[in-house]
């Protein structure tokens, strides 16, 4: 730009052509300089004067300060809260504001538009999966996947891996047996015909039963996400959840593929030469369902007898998740035992056009708490619901949402060798959740 | 009952519904006029006992005028002759007002896709016109009543406290005596925006069909507040606005919150003539947003980004917003 304005100046002395030249130079200097600056329209200074307000009318008032259009889905924004803004601030930093402590982000799309969403959503699976993902997980199980994701730094492109429920669920929501339905949906009773009350599967803690998830099949930084993603619902609902840094046995294992039958072929034989000859029901166990875009197989342990945990030394039940529970093949001790390990193997093909965020949250809720029919599509929803067939149009949640985040953090509100609550108390401590707004 | 029985209630009615007119026409103050909608309100009856007494008001300048203050019509009566000029006076006024009254001031106004106009009423009020809409307008002396047929308009009524400027929409009527607010009507949703005074938003079907529950819905709504009407709920609701986002689009942004996905196609089609149509999943997902029509490409990638929807070109078949979901299905 500087060059341009001292070269006008040269020519200006010279002719009357010149004034032309220095005018046309002038322009061009401006023209030039016009798009730099509209690059950079987020970063100019508005006042804004917005008000306290709920958080779609806000958007809706920054919209009509600042210039810039917004869209957000209704689902995202309603029922939240915005405590306003005040002052000169760029557009950049005034929409982060307004959105901060809500669990949102924008994206910008074009120059003058910014789309409103779920925090840490984040990109398409499909645009997150390696050329040669084709097999190429099934060839690392079981022994590479360990290593596959932990040692990778963390991906920049990555967006927060914060879990926060998108939005308060509404008394409708909450209505009638609603709570009771989801919990029933979500929670598998863990022992058949013991008589013990408050016996969910879940994640006991201690050595053998503590949560060390890892992700393999898609990009690094893909992986990388989803793992430390599952890790933040882990931290954020109370999961027993090994620390970083800490060797540990892969015992959450999230494998995206395009092929599925190959990773289980590869599973079968891995969990062959370990259980199958004395367990030989399990082969058929672990057959992959083509249908079902995520499947997940849950190993249930007794506790207490092996300290170290060792996957292929406990006693174990493998559970396919879909289409059917069969509690006959759970353990039968009839004592706290709890979830061991879980293999969830999810389709590239069929969830190609979901953002890694949702997937995640789904596989997280999906590794907690052995959902008992996770197809159904509850009046409360649930991140559950993204892949269900029962919801027809009702519009989808696009992350883990607050019913999800207080049924979980009812199931962990106590760990141990212990029976969990039961789903009566469950229902309570949910309610109690939503009523005091945590 | 006896016929006494029934006509005392009515002759009440028309008393109080005197008085005001009476009131109405020797204030402006807007808190008067705010007791006045709430007594409209009170009983559907009370708005036709209030428009024949204002017709007798009308009807009766010289009366009305005179009756406080000239002492002479009283001798001017005691005279036969007098008497008998004054009852053919008064037959010829009332014919000739009742026959000036049959003849109401009617307009259609009308837009184009992709038109914005702006008319000028006899009665000094303005209406905008939104892109595809269409209006008609029906002025007497006693009342101003304006059917919206389809889209959008932003009406700036001139204060007459004589008459008041009803807007019929979708069986919905917006009463108002000198306001400024915005109308749209969609596939779902008839969306009412003040920016200035007040007005009665009650639905017109409520009085037509006796139904209570309709009737007990009647709202009055300031400047800052915007009443939604779904149309399948039967329910009016009222939410909080900028008052100058009423009728923003004017300005070249269409508002919207929490509105049906189809409703806000249905304003964005009327500015291009490139239809936009949404798959039937998601007709009713709501949306909450401002655009710029008729240039909406980034409005689209936008609902990419927040919908699990695809936007698909059809070429001469306009754009469709599908679900992704579906597309998944038939995989």
């Amino acid at each position: 730009m500087e060059y341009l304005s001292a070269r006008a100046l040269k020519i200006v002395p010279r002719s009357k052509s010149g004034i032309h030249w220095a005018l046309l130079a002038l322009l061009i200097t401006i023209a030039w300089a016009v798009p730099v600056r509209a690059d950079d329209v987020f970063d100019r200074g508005v006042r804004f004067n917005i008000p306290a307000s709920p958080l779609a009318n806000a958007l809706i008032e920054f919209s009509t300060q600042s210039g810039i259009r917004v869209a957000a889905a209704d689902a995202t924004v309603s029922n939240l809260k915005s405590n306003g803004l005040n002052g000169t601030y760029s557009i950049h930093a005034a929409l982060s504001a307004l959105l901060h402590g809500t669990g949102l982000e924008f994206s910008r799309v074009g120059t003058e538009t910014v789309a409103i969403r779920n925090a840490s959503v984040g990109p398409k699976i499909g645009s997150l999966a390696p050329s040669d993902t084709n097999g190429s997980a099934a060839k690392r199980l079981p022994e590479s996947v360990a290593k596959d994701s932990r040692d990778g730094a963390s991906a920049p492109e990555i967006p927060d891996v914060t879990v926060i429920a998108t939005r308060p669920p509404t008394d409708q929501e909450l209505a009638g047996d609603s709570l009771s339905q989801f919990i029933v949906h979500h929670a598998t009773v863990h022992y058949v015909n013991t008589g013990v009350t408050g016996n969910l599967a879940r994640w006991r803690g201690g050595r053998p039963e503590t949560v060390c998830p890892v992700t393999v099949g898609l990009e690094s930084k893909g992986n990388d996400f989803v793992t430390a993603r599952v890790r933040a619902l882990a931290e954020n609902v109370g999961v027993p959840l090994e620390q970083p840094g800490v060797q540990c046995k892969d015992n959450v294992r999230l494998i995206f593929t395009t092929d599925p039958q190959a990773v289980m072929k590869s599973v079968e034989q891995w969990a062959y030469s370990y259980f199958v000859r004395k367990y030989p029901r399990i082969k058929r166990l672990i057959a992959f369902e083509g249908d079902n875009a995520v499947q997940g197989w849950y190993i249930t342990v007794q506790g207490g007898w092996r300290p170290n945990f060792d996957l292929d030394l406990l006693a174990i039940n493998l559970q396919p998740l879909w289409p059917k529970i069969m509690p006959k093949a759970l353990n039968d001790y009839g004592d706290m035992g709890g979830i061991g390990a879980v293999i969830l193997v999810v389709d590239l093909r069929k969830v190609g056009g979901y953002a890694i965020g949702t997937i995640a949250d789904y596989l997280g809720v999906l590794a907690f708490s052995v959902a008992q029919s996770p197809d159904h599509c509850d009046p409360l929803p649930s991140v559950l619901d993204v892949l269900s067939s029962s919801c027809d149009t009702r519009e989808k949640p696009t992350a883990i949402t607050a019913g999800d985040v207080a049924f979980l953090k009812a199931l962990y509100v106590r760990t141990g060798v212990r029976p969990s609550l039961s789903r009566d108390n469950i229902e309570f401590n949910m309610q109690r959740q939503f009523k005091s707004g945590q | 009952m006896s016929k006494s029985d029934s006509t005392a209630p009515e002759v009440e009615r028309l008393r109080e519904a005197s008085e005001w007119v009476q009131r109405l026409n020797e204030s402006n103050d807007q808190s008067i006029a705010d007791q006045w909608l709430q007594w409209c309100e009170s009983d559907p009856l009370n708005m036709a006992a209030f428009e024949q007494m204002q017709r007798v008001w009308d009807a009766f300048p010289a009366v009305r005028d005179t009756r406080l203050h000239s002492p002479s019509t009283a001798n001017r009566l005691r005279h036969p002759s007098g008497l008998i000029l004054l009852a053919a006076s008064i037959v010829l006024a009332v014919g000739a007002i009742g026959w000036f009254l049959s003849r109401p001031e009617i307009q259609v106004l009308e837009t184009s896709i992709g038109e914005l106009r702006h008319f000028n009423l006899s009665d000094g009020s303005h209406i905008d016109l939104a892109p595809d809409s269409r209006v008609s307008t029906r002025l007497t002396l006693t009342r101003r009543d304006v059917q919206l047929e389809r889209g959008q308009a932003f009406f700036a009524v001139a204060h007459s406290a004589r008459r008041p400027f009803v807007v019929h929409v979708a069986n919905l009527t917006v009463t108002s005596l000198g306001t400024a607010f915005d109308v749209r009507t969609g596939p779902n949703n008839t969306v009412v925006m003040v920016s200035e005074g007040r007005v009665s938003v009650a639905p017109a079907a409520a009085q037509a069909i006796g139904d209570s529950s309709f009737a007990s819905e009647a709202v009055r709504a300031g400047a800052g507040q915007r009443v939604t009407f779904s149309k399948s709920a039967r329910r009016l609701n009222v939410g909080s606005i900028d008052p100058g986002g009423a009728g923003s689009w004017r300005n070249g942004t269409l508002q919207f919150v929490s509105e049906p996905l189809e409703d806000v196609v249905s304003a964005v089609n009327r500015y291009s003539p490139r239809h936009v149509a949404v798959s039937s999943a998601f007709k009713l997902t709501r949306f909450t947003g401002t655009l710029s029509p008729p240039d909406i490409s980034e409005w689209l990638g936008a609902l990419e980004q927040i919908y699990d929807v695809k936007v698909v070109d059809q070429g001469s078949n306009g754009i469709l917003i599908r679900s992704r979901a579906e597309d998944r299905a038939k995989k």
